[in-house]
């Protein structure tokens, strides 16, 4: 059978507003997308998957203004940053009026098990700014080009290099306490 | 000083063994909030269906030339190899254009 492209899937969105085509879209792209702000949220399922949520839902509304210049994955990824970035400048708001920092969370300083080596590294994600931590992941998990996370964030070239440099540095010292894993 | 963590690796082992992700509850509470498709009522689509054939109808029975039309039509045929090359050509045409349309259609 022939699997329809995210492109015709798409044009059927647009004009027919056709659930079951963006069904098709959804099933395809979830797992990718949660998986990726689960490592941004310092792998807070329910959040992780209200912004995946939302994010999909944001698609289906403005799909029309969707350019198919553009994978579709990356399209979701930037819907999912902006919202990202919107959660986390509204909790850090709320957390500043309350008296609590972000950066100032404990993080732990060791492994728990491999099976957990996922949940660790988005706990020790969480140090790095939004910006840092969203460009390194596309950049060393996702392994996207300079060019696609910059098209994504939309931000300069140069900021994206910066900010995956900056990133790679403040990781490797948070981790250094991971030590010499038997895994590492 | 403890050893540089090596990133690459770390996130290589990390692809490998990327979790997987049940959709069945996530897909679900996405569809249920989408916004829902505005449905005409089987019955509100009838009268309008009803409404545009009297209509057509009625405009057809009053303009329609029918006779002179009936007038022009021929009536006797005569098959010359030019006509049976027209048709064949017609009909060669119109299966290009089913075939290229479906074929367009494939994907969707």
């Amino acid at each position: 059978m022939v699997e329809a492209t995210d492109q015709a899937l798409i044009k059927r969105v647009a004009a027919l507003a056709c659930h079951e085509s963006f069904d098709v879209l959804v099933r395809r792209h979830q797992a990718a997308l949660r998986y990726s702000l689960r490592q941004m949220t310092g792998w807070d399922q329910s959040l992780a998957d209200d912004l995946a949520q939302e994010t999909f839902i944001k698609a289906y509304n403005s799909i029309g203004s969707f350019e198919g210049n553009a994978k579709f994955s990356s399209w979701l990824y930037r819907i999912g940053y902006n919202l990202l970035v919107s959660h986390f400048r509204v909790a850090r708001n709320r957390e500043l009026t309350a008296g609590d920092d972000l950066a100032n969370r404990t993080t732990p300083t060791t492994r728990f098990s491999s099976n957990d080596l996922h949940k660790d590294l988005a706990h020790a994600l969480l140090r790095l700014p939004t910006q840092q931590r969203m460009a390194l992941h596309l950049n060393l998990h996702k392994q996207l080009t300079h060019q696609e996370i910059c098209n994504i964030m939309e931000i300069p070239l140069g900021t994206v290099k910066t900010a995956i440099r900056r990133g790679k540095k403040t990781l490797q010292e948070e981790l250094s306490s991971w030590k010499d894993g038997d895994m590492l | 000083m403890s050893k540089e963590l090596d990133l690459d690796n770390l996130f290589s082992q990390l692809r490998d063994s990327e979790p997987e992700l049940h959709e069945s509850r996530f897909l679900h509470s996405v569809r249920s909030a989408l916004p829902v498709k505005k449905h005409r009522s089987i019955g509100s689509e009838t009268v309008i269906t009803l409404a545009a054939a009297v209509i057509g109808c009625g405009l057809a029975f009053n303009y329609f030339p029918a006779a002179e039309l009936l007038s022009q039509l021929p009536r006797k045929f005569t098959i010359t190899p030019l006509f049976v090359l027209s048709l064949s050509g017609i009909a060669v045409a119109l299966s290009a254009l089913i075939y290229l349309s479906s074929e367009s259609e494939l994907d969707l």
